[in-house]
């Protein structure tokens, strides 16, 4: 792969030493959800992607919302 | 309602038949009864109590932020934009006639160069207009997305580096190899003199300087030192690029009224 970034590469592609939480993309009403996966069946939205300004100003779609 | 992943679907009856968002504040009435309720989670969630809401937009807004994700999937400690996530939504612009402009808003730190490529190209055949504004740093692969619209923005605090490109992963040690990296280089290089107006000479030489990038190649070229060279059309935040994309707008209009 050719990579473009000024980063150190080490930094790129260093693993973390903790685990972090299980993530995945979703898709909800025909928008794209970027979701932290919880043990319980919980999910927290980390992350909304959409080009529509508008839904970033939806309530539901906030960063941090649960999704049960 | 189904909420579909890569691994398997979530039906109606797995999450309880209910409305996904079981959040206090997700109906309505709910939110009027408990408004507290809402209030601190909104500060937990935004670091602030209110957000304000809006009617439809004509513009739509493209972040290009962390590292930009093509081929390979990178460690989940990076942020990253993934390509295969943005050109559909592209395409989607195009095609949806009540979207009349795209702004790209840009705070990356580079990545796959072929991604970054295809975006740009992407971002580039738009028949709608497109503004682009870099914030905080729009670098390496950065730099030809931040070319590739129509006018492009600088915030005179931002930065952008223009260094030789990189290869990871296994390198056979043969000239081939160093020409298929400068191959690659010129398509990087090609693409952002034609969509700014920066020189070859320029942009190599910023690309090869020695001394400004400790221990690395390149330069950091700041939001005002971008705009001299051509490399960026002016320095400006989001009220300048909004202004500009209604113009733009306005200008197609008019020649779609001439055409009728």
């Amino acid at each position: 792969m050719i990579f473009y970034t000024p980063l150190q590469l080490e930094e790129v592609f260093a693993n973390p030493e903790e685990e972090q939480a299980e993530r995945a993309y979703v898709s909800h009403g025909g928008k794209m959800l970027y979701v932290d996966k919880f043990p319980n069946g919980e999910y927290m939205l980390t992350q909304l992607v959409s080009t529509n300004p508008n839904d970033y100003l939806n309530d539901h779609y906030r960063p941090g919302s649960y999704l049960h | 309602m189904e909420l579909s992943t890569n691994e398997h679907t979530i039906s109606n009856d797995e999450i309880g038949g209910g409305y996904l968002f079981m959040n206090k504040d997700s109906n309505p009435d709910e939110l009027k009864k408990n408004p507290a309720d809402s209030i601190v989670e909104k500060i937990q969630a935004l670091g602030q109590t209110n957000v304000a809401e809006t009617g439809e937009s004509n513009i739509h807004v493209l972040t290009i932020i962390g590292q930009v994700e093509g081929h390979m999937q990178l460690p989940p400690q990076n942020k990253t934009t993934k390509y295969e996530h943005l050109l559909p939504q592209l395409v989607a612009i195009e095609q949806n006639p009540k979207i009349e402009g795209l702004i790209v808003l840009l705070n990356t730190v580079g990545g796959d160069v072929e991604a970054g490529l295809a975006l740009s190209e992407m971002i580039a055949s738009l028949s709608k207009p497109t503004v682009s504004v870099v914030l905080g740093g729009g670098h390496s692969i950065g730099v030809p997305i931040a070319v590739a619209t129509d006018y492009s923005f600088i915030v005179p605090t931002a930065t952008m580096t223009i260094h030789p490109v990189r290869l990871t992963g296994l390198v056979i040690g043969v000239p081939q190899t160093f020409e298929y990296l400068d191959k690659m280089q010129d398509r990087v290089i090609q693409f952002v003199i034609n969509h700014s107006k920066i020189k070859e000479e320029t942009f190599k030489e910023f690309m090869f300087a020695k001394g400004n990038l400790t221990r690395d190649i390149g330069t950091n070229v700041v939001g005002n030192e971008a705009v001299a060279h051509g490399l960026i059309d002016e320095v400006g935040g989001i009220k300048e690029a909004i202004e500009k994309i209604n113009e733009f707008i306005g200008e197609k209009d008019e020649e779609g009224e001439v055409l009728q």
